[in-house]
Order: structure tokens, then sequence, then C-alpha cells
């Protein structure tokens, strides 16, 4: 009988050395690092190539253009790796290589062919050559805009403008052509600020056409266009419009110096700019005025106001502003006076509903239902028997309700725009009531406060208010009455002590030097008698004729 | 950023309303039961003659700081009466502006106390009011002029809405017409302190005015017709409807008289909830600016930069004594107290510096 | 110190002061807030109606108030009985038609100071009493006769959450009765008895010009007399018509209708009233005068010793009805100037009796004491001493003057 064979358990690398796993992953380590090793020496090598590079450069730049065309492409081709949306294009221009780089999606190469190498192929024959740079600026390229750029980064911001860049064989210094085209949105209506009577055109997010809406409402050499580039990274361009003999001496200065004391990486927004304008940033009113509009924009101007306009943004921003400006709207100038005093004069009542009527209703339903005519109070108290919260907590509950409506509604798809109305009104109107949660009452303080804040002409304007209803209701329901009139007397400090570039937040409200800028503030008269400019923003010129 | 106001001082009629607005407050409630127990129904004589009293203590306020343009009370004390007779006199001046805080603070929380509630504490209606008031007297002078000018509407709302005692006037009550008791109305003047407190502040504020075409004092003396006019029409009306007997019993007269309004069809009750909602901001304005004066005062006599510094300062000795005064008998004793000191110092003390200036003046040309 | 405060950051400051009041918010809001009370945790008391105790005792067959409307009390007697009428507030929705349901219910009380029972009726009450919607106040004869209407009112007075327009009634019955009253209207008691007063102006057998809580603490203040409207109940009806007449805080007496109409027309507060005269030929048949403008002046004259007063009337008015079987004819002016005439002397001798009347009672209801003392002053020094002796003697020279304006619709 042969011995019976023994199962021994061991590893597989044992009887198979090859398949030990230990060696494998010895041998993937080893290759990892081999990997990492490789990708260091890259990265050195880039360097010292860039070093290499700088050798010749001054200080901020990455290289220094020779006069060989194939080093300069080698250097350019170097700074924009990795940017595959930039095309070369070699030609011949006479004797001598030329090289176009421009950025695909901005350059309008129609223009290019024509402007450019067309002027270069075409006319020059094959012997020809340069003397020196201005021969082919001044006689040969027919482009409308040529510089000659001599630092590299500017030239590589250039081409990423959409401002190309020519390269000839032999010449040092390089050309940038302007022929920048681009996508942008058509001039269209103003999505939130459009009016029954008055033109439609607003802004769009081009600053070459949003300054070209301003300059044809106005043909006044007086309105000076300053134009800024603002963000490190982003050199997005920021134009300062105002006009010269009209605005307060020192403003325009004043306005240049804190732009350009900006630090600040990129600028996507015009709302990036706006807060560095305001001075006290907890503050919840908007200091400076934004629209869509260039009609405002120009009335703006007109007064002494300073315009700004920023690249890739639709809206323009006007300061300094002061709390009147926030509640006028275009329809006010192009209705009649008499019938636009009145409606100025619901604004003004609309903002006060929007902050205190629900702490006018907490604190007399609460604290003083003997200020209520006895019919009115009977009713009030029978409706409230069914509801269990207190009035405190019921204002509270509807306000939270209503806040969280505002937000939905903001964001909704347009296709259930319509359904957002019904949801509202059954959610809050009948069906809280009827489940005995609220009482009606308190329903339509609730949805007046909310339409105030609606009415509001401006809409950060009307945020603000939104802001300040909870404290004032907080308030109300600790002392009541006492505590919301201590609440108004804050409220009208705090905005009295608000100020931009030393103007009065409140402008010419009841401040009776100023009586004669009363004409346009509560109420507006008619323009015969508008015959000065606001005296506030102290105007060089104060004389004007009509609105 | 820079502060490119065109202006930096006020205009003759803006120091006009500033010192109107700080005349009437909420005082006038607990000191009207008391004069008419003298005067009667000849309140409005008395009342009338009161205004140009005090005009007569305001008016020499704003000759003895003509005589010192661009500097406040604090600053000449010390060169007319030497430093420490010129120390108690600052000391008397500020001390007459605190009690005039005070007593506002205590007027109105006090009709609050009554009226719009019913167990809440008066220290934390006190504590409340003087944090708002500190909150607006820290702002910069531009500001509070601006506070002043809005809530000083509140002013012609009141006394509108006040008129509606008309509605119970009896010509009656008012006869006789010839008065018979000359000795009862002229007692009865100076409790018209408490009606026209608050123009003490115009010893700071006049160099923070500029030289205009009218001069301060016609600014000043068209504030106080108005306040007068006001005053004496309000007494006619509250006599008129109320009876002076049955004003003399009651303690805040003003809003008993609101109380016994009735409208026709009855849709708004408790008129004088609303009185005392009209009566808080004219009150507060009047706190604001003593307590500004206090401030800027002590400021520009110790020579700090900025007038902020003080303001913490006196808050806590404010609202300790405002809490103290709970009883109506230790108001009693801080109201005649306070009066005695408004008219020490307004009858006694600037009299005797204008006359010393005078003196100063007619030997020393420089000064 | 003060150098370090110097050197300090105003903004640094302003922070202090902020953290601080933002402590003392949070205080306030996590202790609770001392008077907010919803408005449905309050009883809203519509009437307070003041009976004699010891009446009330002595109707109840048992001669013992239930417990319930009663408290141990250390010293003085129980004199008064003070119910209060408080509003139901109805729970659920009401749909229409139905039987009226009961809008107030009733809590009695008896004791002496109105202040103490009110806090004992507090036992009664899930909620607190909440005196700022009282809107009349029914007090008995019988109440008033035991020490005067001043004892009884000063709590009404005196606490500041009372109204000043709260109307007055005396009643000389028992006054819980007319606070237990559910007005067939279906409004609360309280609001049917304002309503009630409120027709003043048209109802010439009402006099309410001068008789809310505010009017009567002015006349006691002044020493003066006044009248507070009387209102009756019977058969579960109640009515309103003529005037208790006090003088001095005293009850003295009643004025009918006819004296009270007398009031009216020397007062002119009425904005319409009618005034029936006899028909000329049959004086059984009346013509109606309705008057709707009334202008009344009357004045105090002293000639040497002699006081007398004399009353100016004038009105203007309709004819109103005429229920004479004999048609007049109205374009007659003799004929409309005889009405003229027969109304003047119909008001003449209304008020007369109404003067002589109140002479006769002592009380001086048109305040002629005040008159004399603001027209003569001089004088009214002379005589103040004597003028109780005075008044019953001084005579009235009355002259009406008539008006007819229109003749109505139909001839």
């Amino acid at each position: 009988m042969d011995k019976p064979q023994q199962i021994r358990l061991n590893k597989l690398s044992a009887s198979h050395p090859g398949c030990s796993l230990a060696k494998t992953s010895q041998t993937l380590a080893a290759l990892q690092k081999q990997v990492k090793l490789s990708k260091d020496i890259e990265t050195a090598i880039r360097s010292t190539a860039k070093k290499m590079r700088t050798v010749a450069a001054p200080p901020g730049q990455p290289f220094l253009f020779t006069n060989n065309i194939d080093i300069n492409e080698r250097l350019v081709r170097s700074a924009l790796i990795r940017c595959d949306d930039i095309k070369y294009r070699r030609f011949g221009a006479g004797k001598a290589k030329a090289l176009l780089v421009y950025l695909g999606g901005l350059t309008d190469t129609n223009k290019l062919e024509k402007t450019v190498i067309e002027c270069l192929t075409g006319r020059l024959e094959s012997y020809e050559s340069f003397g020196d740079v201005n021969e082919i600026t001044n006689l040969l390229i027919t482009a409308a805009e040529v510089t000659v750029v001599a630092k590299p980064t500017e030239v590589i911001t250039n081409i990423i403008r959409g401002m190309p860049l020519l390269l000839i064989d032999g010449i040092s210094d390089a050309l940038s052509i302007d022929a920048a085209k681009y996508e942008k949105r058509q001039i269209s209506k103003a999505e939130n600020e459009d009016v029954a009577r008055g033109p439609h055109d607003a802004f769009n997010e081009t600053l070459s056409d949003n300054i070209a809406l301003v300059r044809r409402r106005t043909k006044d050499p007086d309105l000076k266009v300053e134009i800024f580039e603002i963000g490190s990274r982003t050199q997005t361009a920021v134009a300062l419009l105002y006009v010269d003999d009209i605005i307060k001496s020192g403003l325009a200065d004043e306005v240049r110096n804190q732009l350009l004391s900006i630090q600040i990486d990129k600028v996507i927004l015009s709302a990036n700019i706006e807060e560095f304008l305001s001075n006290r940033v907890w503050n919840p009113f908007p200091q400076v005025l934004t629209t869509e509009r260039p009609d405002k924009t120009v009335a703006g101007l007109y007064e002494g106001r300073i315009g700004i306009l920023v690249d890739n943004s639709p809206t323009a921003l006007i300061f300094p502003v002061s709390l009147q400006d926030f509640m006028q709207s275009v329809d006010d100038y192009t209705q009649r006076p008499a019938v636009v005093s009145l409606i100025r004069f619901t604004r003004y009542l609309a903002a006060f509903t929007a902050v205190f009527l629900p702490a006018l209703y907490v604190s007399v339903v609460s604290y003083h239902p003997g200020m209520l005519p006895s019919g009115l109070a009977f009713s009030i108290a029978e409706l409230r028997a069914r509801t269990p919260f207190p009035a405190l907590l019921e204002a509270f509950l509807m306000e939270g309700l209503l806040e969280i409506f505002q937000e939905a509604i903001v964001r909704l798809p347009q296709k259930l725009a319509a359904a957002a109305g019904v949801v509202g009104a059954l959610v809050i109107g009948t069906t809280v009531v009827e489940a005995a949660l609220v009482n009606a009452l308190l329903v339509v303080v609730v949805a007046l406060t909310g339409l105030a804040v609606f009415s509001m002409p401006s809409y950060t304007f009307g945020m603000a208010l939104r802001f300040f209803r909870v404290p004032v209701l907080i308030a109300a329901a600790t002392l009541g009455l006492y505590g919301v009139i201590i609440s108004i007397i804050l409220m009208i400090v705090f905005l009295c002590s608000l100020r931009t570039y030393g103007e009065f937040y409140l402008g010419d409200i009841f401040d009776i030097t100023l009586i004669e800028d009363w004409k346009d503030g509560l109420v507006r008269l008619p323009a015969k008698f508008l015959t000065s400019r606001p005296k506030r923003l102290g105007p060089k010129d104060r004389t004007r004729i009509g609105g | 950023m820079a502060n490119l106001e065109a202006k930096v001082k006020m205009s003759p009629w803006q120091l006009g309303i500033v010192a109107t607005s700080g005349l009437l407050t909420a005082r006038l409630l607990p000191a009207t039961s008391h004069f008419i127990s003298y005067a009667e129904q000849f309140a409005w004589l008395s009342s009338t003659l009161a205004g140009l009293f005090f005009y007569l203590a305001a008016y020499l306020m704003i000759r003895l700081g003509e005589q010192f343009p661009n500097e406040t009370i604090g600053e000449y004390i010390p060169r007319l009466l030497g430093n420490k007779a010129g120390a108690a006199v600052f000391l008397v001046f500020i001390t007459v502006l605190l009690v005039n805080i005070i007593n506002c603070a205590i007027a109105i929380t006090t009709l609050s106390t009554i009226f719009l509630f019913d167990r809440t504490p008066q220290a934390v209606l006190i504590i409340v009011l003087l944090i708002a008031v500190v909150y607006c007297a820290m702002q910069e002078w531009g500001t509070i002029l601006r506070v002043i000018q809005m809530l000083v509407l509140a002013l012609p709302l009141l006394y509108i809405f006040y008129s509606l005692v008309w509605l119970n006037f009896e010509p009656l009550n008012l006869l006789p017409l010839w008065p018979d008791n000359f000795i009862g109305i002229l007692q009865g003047i100076p409790y018209h302190t408490d009606y026209y407190a608050g123009y003490e502040s115009l010893l700071v504020l006049l160099p923070l005015a500029s030289r205009g075409k009218v001069s301060f004092a016609r600014t000043v003396g068209w504030g106080f017709l108005v306040i007068t006019a006001i005053y004496v029409v309000g007494a006619v009306v509250l006599v008129g409807s109320i009876t002076a007997k049955t004003i003399a019993n009651v303690p805040q007269a003003v809003i008993y008289g609101m109380k016994s309004i009735e409208l026709p069809g009855t849709f708004i009750e408790r008129l004088e909830n609303y009185m005392i909602m009209f009566f808080m901001p004219v009150t507060y304005i009047s706190m604001v600016l003593s307590y500004f004066a206090v401030a800027e005062g002590c400021r520009k006599y110790l020579k700090y930069n900025d007038h902020r510094t003080f303001i913490p300062v006196f808050l806590p000795l404010l609202f300790f004594v405002s809490s103290f005064m709970d009883t109506p008998y230790r108001r009693e004793m801080f109201r005649d107290f306070s009066m005695f000191l408004a008219l020490f110092f307004s009858f006694v003390i600037i009299p005797i510096l204008l006359y010393l200036v005078g003196r100063k003046k007619g030997s020393n040309q420089q000064c | 110190m003060l150098s370090r405060m110097n050197k300090r950051n105003p903004a640094h400051i302003g922070w202090r002061i902020s953290v601080a009041g933002i402590a003392i918010w949070a205080c306030m809001l996590t202790t609770g807030c001392w008077d907010a009370k919803e408005t449905q945790d309050r009883n809203f008391v519509l009437i307070a109606a003041i009976d004699d105790a010891d009446i009330v005792k002595k109707s109840e067959d048992e001669k013992q108030i239930a417990r319930t409307q009663t408290f141990v009390q250390k010293q003085g007697t129980k004199e008064y009985m003070l119910s209060l009428q408080i509003l139901k507030l109805a729970k659920t929705e009401s749909k229409g038609g139905g039987v009226q349901a009961e809008k107030t219910f009733v809590i009695s009380d008896t004791g002496k100071p109105m202040f103490e029972m009110v806090r004992d009726m507090l036992g009664q009450s899930s909620k607190s009493l909440y005196f700022e919607h009282l809107t009349a106040i029914v007090i008995s004869e019988a109440a008033v006769k035991k020490k005067g209407l001043r004892p009884i009112l000063d709590f009404f007075r005196r606490d500041p959450e009372m109204r000043w327009r709260t109307k007055l009634f005396i009643t000389p019955g028992e006054a819980k009765a007319i606070a237990q009253y559910n007005p067939p209207t279906g409004e609360p008691g309280g609001t049917y008895l304002n309503g009630l007063i409120r027709n003043h102006k048209k109802n010439i057998h009402v006099g309410g010009a001068k008789t809310d809580v505010g009017y009567i603490t002015q006349a006691i203040d002044n020493g003066a007399d006044y009248a507070i409207p009387r209102l009756d109940y019977i058969d579960n009806v109640p009515k309103l018509g003529g005037m208790a007449l006090f003088k001095h805080d005293t009850l003295i007496g009643y004025a009918d209708e006819y004296i009270t109409r007398g009031f009216k027309f020397l007062y002119g507060t009425e904005k319409s009233a009618v005034i029936p005269i006899k028909c000329p030929e049959h004086p059984e048949q009346e013509i109606v005068y309705e008057l709707f403008q009334h202008d009344t002046k009357l004045s105090p004259h002293i000639e040497g010793d002699t006081i007398y007063f004399t009353l100016d009337i004038t009105m203007q008015g309709n004819i109103g009805e005429i229920t004479c079987t004999v048609q007049h004819d109205m374009h007659d002016a003799l004929f409309l100037h005889s009405v003229e005439q027969a109304v003047a002397q119909e008001v003449e001798q209304n008020v007369r009796d109404c003067w002589e009347f109140q002479q006769r009672l002592g009380v001086d209801i048109p305040n002629a004491k005040a008159r004399v003392k603001g027209y003569h002053p001089f004088e009214w020094k002379k005589i103040k001493d004597r003028w109780e002796d005075i008044y019953p003697t001084i005579p009235l020279a009355i002259s009406v003057n008539v008006n007819i304006r229109g003749r109505g619709e139909h001839d």
C-alpha cells in the first residue's frame, strides 16, 4: 500500500515562486516610485526651462521676445501650455515668416483674414522684407486697432481677451490686433424693471454695448468714461461714468481712488464692486442703486451722480443715492404729476406697513384691546377663541410661511408658476384658517405685509424692509405699543445715521435747509418747477431746464 | 470715506427748530394739575406770562452765547469765574440738563405704566428708553439734527390730535373772564418750568450754528411763540372741556381730557393711547438734545476729542435716579427740586454771568 | 479713568453698550412679558349693576344670599351687590338663523368696596375681568339712597382702565335684572343700553347729553347738581325715560317725561324732537310739530337787588303730523302762524313747569350757579353764601320763537 498523500496547506508562492504577493507588491511599489520620480523630474525640467526662459526677461515677465519667430513661438506656446483653444497660424509675409496667435472662440476670423493675412500675404511679393514694425502698422495692416505691445504678460492677456498676436520673423516687437468677436445677448427688455411707458431696452452683459446705450442718449462731450481693470485674476473691465461739470468736485477722484484700491481676486458680478462702495457693511439698506435701464442711468448722471458699469453684468451701479431714489420709478416721470404724487405717498405708506403692520397687530391684540372699537374687539376675541396660539407665535408662524412662500416663488420653474398661485392661496389663505391654526384677521395682515414689500420699486430695498420686520415684532410682543414706538424711533435714528460719501441716506427729507429739494421727494412737481438740480448733491452747475 | 458734505453748521432756523423741540415734553402732564390748582380757569393767562418769562431766560442765554462766538459754556466759564467757581457753575449746568432727562424719563414711563400697561415694572421701560436715547446721542451732531427735524413733526400731529378735545368745549367753564386771583396766576408761573425746560441746551448748541440773515433770538423766539400758542390754546380747551376743579383732582389732566372725547361712530377708542404714542417721540428728542448737550459740554470743558466718551458715563446715574423715583411723594420732591434748580440757574446765574461779561468787556476789550 | 476712556475707540464703547442692550433684551424675552394677555383670554365686562345688598337679601326666600355671591369680610358691612355682565365668546361659527344664543352671562357678589368685590369675583370667572369696554353702569335707587352716588362711583373714576364715557343709569327696581336681560336684537346687553341712550338726540323724553361718568365727575368736583337717566325694567322690557335728580350727591327725586322735556328745551341738546299741540278747533286732536333745529340761550341778569334769568329759545321745524279731522289749509299763513304760537306756548309752559319743579325740589340742573358766577363775578361774591335761599325765588323770563320751515310731502 502506498503512503497516503499528505495534504499540507501552504502559500501559493511556496510552490510557484513567480506568484508571490509580497514580491508583486514590492514591484508595484518600485513602479510607483518610478512614476513619481519621473513626474518630479518633469516638473523640475519645466521649472528649469522656465527659469532659463526668464534669464533674459525683465522682472515680472515670463520671457522676452527675440528676433527669431521659432523661438518666439516656442515661448508663447510654453506660456499657454494646455490651452487648446489657442490657434497658431503660420503664413508668409513677403520674405519673412509670420505667426498669428489667436483664441478661437473670441476672435473674428473673417476680420483677421481680411485685415491681416490677406494684407500681408497678398500685398507683398515673396522677396520683400520689412524695415521695422512701423512699416507694418502704418502701411500694410488695415485692421482698425493695432498696438505694439512691449510686455509679454500683456500680450498673453490680450490673446485671451480676443486680441490676436502677430509676430514677424526678424522683428522683436509684438503686435496686438483688435479683432474681438464673441457671442452676446441681444439688447432686450429689462427683466425686473419693465415700465408701462418708457423705453424698453436694457443693458446686456457687454460693456461696450452698455456704454454705447448710454452714449446714445446724450451727446454731451462732458460725459466722461474711464475704464479700469479690476480683479487681479479676472481683469474685468469696469467703467466709471460721470458728467464732469455737474458732479461735486472731489467725488470723482474719491471714487476713482476707491476703485483702484480694491484688492480682489475676481470680479464676476457687479455686486462684488458694490460691496466696496458702501462704508457700513452690516447695514441692510442698499446704498447703491442698481438698475438695468440706461434711461435711469442717464437721469442719475445728470443729477450729479456717478455710474459704474461692470463687464459681464447687466446692472449699472448709481451712487450716491438716498432713500427717495429707491422709492422712485421711471413711471413717476412718465405719468401725470398729480397722480404720481399720490402714488408716492402710497409707496411710503406701503414701506411703513411692510415693517410695522404685524407688530401693530400683535401689540393691539395682546396688550391694548381697549383701543379697538367694542364691536371689533368682540369679533376679534371670538375669532381668536378658536385658535390655540398666542398672538406672537401666530405671527411668527405666518411670517415663516410667508418667507418660505416668497423664496419658493423666486425659484419656481415656469411651468409651475400657475400652480403656485393656487397652492399659495389654498395653503396660506383658506386652509390654515380652517384648520384653526391662525385667525383670518392675521392672514389679512400678513398678506397685506407681503404685498407691501412687493410694491417697492427696488427689490433690494424691499428685502431690507423684510429684515426689520422680525425685530420689530419681537419688540411689540415684549412691550406692546411702547415697544413699537421705540422701534420706530430707533429705525429713524438708524436711517439718519447712514451716509454715503458724506451725503445723508435720507437725502433731503425733513431737512429744512434743503427745502428747495422737496419738489421731487415726497411729491413730484410738474417739470416747470423742477428747475434746479438737488442741492444736496452739491453739483457745480445747479440750473437745469425741465425735469 | 471722505466726508464731502458741503455744509458743516446749522442754519439759524434749524437752531430755532432744535430749541423748540426741546421744550414740549411729557413733563407737562403731571405739572398741569399743579398749576391749574393755582390759576384755575385763567390757566391760559398763566401760560402766556410763563411763555414770556421763559423766553426771557432763553434770550439771556443767547445773549451770553453771542458774547463768546464759537465757544460753549464749558469754555468761557472758567475764564469768567475762575477755576473753582467755574467748575461749580458748570456742574450746576450739567445737573440741570441731567435732571431734565430724568424728569422726562420718569414722566413718560409713569404715563406708560399707568395707561398702557398693568404690571410691567417701570424700570424696564426706563432702561429701554435710556438705551434708545444713548443710541441716538452717540451719533454725530449732523445725524442728531436730522433726527430732531424728523421727529419734531410729531409735535403738530400731537396738537392736531389734541384738538379733538374741542368737541367737548363749553365756554361756560372758562368764565368769569376777568381774573380775580392775580396772585394765583403768578403763582402758577414757576410751575411752568416743566412746560418749558430744555432750552438750557442752547448754551452748548450756539457754536454749532452759523450766523445767517436772521438772528438766533428771532428764530428761537418764533419757536417759543409757537409752543406758547400751543399751550395757551391747549389750556383754554382743556379747562373748557373738563373744568378747572376736575383738573386739579386728576393727576394727568391732558390724558383725562383725551379720555373724555367720544368720537361720533366710535371707530377709535382709547384716544389717550394715541396721545401717549405722540408724546414719546417729542419727549425723546428733548432727552437726546439734553444728553448731547451734556456730553458736548463736558467734552469742551475737559478738552476731549469726541463727545461719545461721556455718554456711557452718565447712563447708570440716570437709570438709578429715575428708578428711585417710584412713589408719588418722591416724584413731587424731585419735581420741586428740579424746578428750583432750573429757575435758579436761568434767573440767577445767567444774569450774574451776563453782568460779569458786561463788566469785563467794559474794562477790558479782550475777553 | 477718563483719560483711558478718551483713548478708547468710540466704536468700542458703542459695542459695549450694544452688548449690554442685547443682554437686557434677552433677559426681558426670557423672563416674560408682564402684560401680554390675549384678547380671548380676557372677560369683557359690559355692564356693572349695583344693588342694595339688603333688599336683594330680603327678596330671596331663604333670607340668605347664596354662598357664591358673598365672601367673608373682616370689617364693614355688606352694603352693595355688584353684578357684572360678561360677554360670552361664541366658539362655533354662526351659521345664520337658528335660536339666538345668549351672548352674555352675569356674575354677582356682595360687599362694600367695589374693588374688593371685583377681585373676589375672579373666583367665579375663568379669565381676568377686563373693564376697558364697560359700556353701562346701572345703579338701583335703593343703592343710591344708602350713602349717595360718590362711594359707588369712586372705583369707576379712579381706576385708569375705566372709560370716562361709560353711561350711567338709575333704576327704581333691581339693577341685576337689567344686567341679566338679553335683548332680542342679539347684541350684548351693554351695547343695547349704549344704543338706547344714544337716541337721546331724537328722543325728547331721555336726557343723555351730559350724563356719563365723566360729566358726573365734573359736576361732583364743581359741587354742582346733576341728573342721570332713569331706566325702568318691567315685565322683562327695559324702557328709558325721565331722569333722576341729584343734589350734592343725594337722590332728590325723579323728573318724569314731561319735566325732562322741559329740561331739554332749556338746554337745546336734542337734534330733533316732536311737540304735539292741540288742534285749534278740536282740542282732543293733535297737530305735531317736528323740531330739527333748536338754539337756546340762558343768561343771568342782575339789576340792583334782583336776579333773574332770561331764556331765549329759537326753534325751526316742520309740521310732522296732523291728526285733525278737519282739513286745514296749509297755505294759510294765519293758520301756520297760529300753529307756531301754539307750539311756542306749549314750550313756554313746559319750561316754566320744569323750572318751578326743580326750584321746589331745590336742585339746580342747568347750573344757574355757575352762570351767575361766570357772568357776574363781583355780585356773585356777595350772594354766594345765601345762594341756597335765593335760588328758589329766581324767576325765569322765557321767550320762544318758533318757525315752521316745511309742511311735509302731502298736505
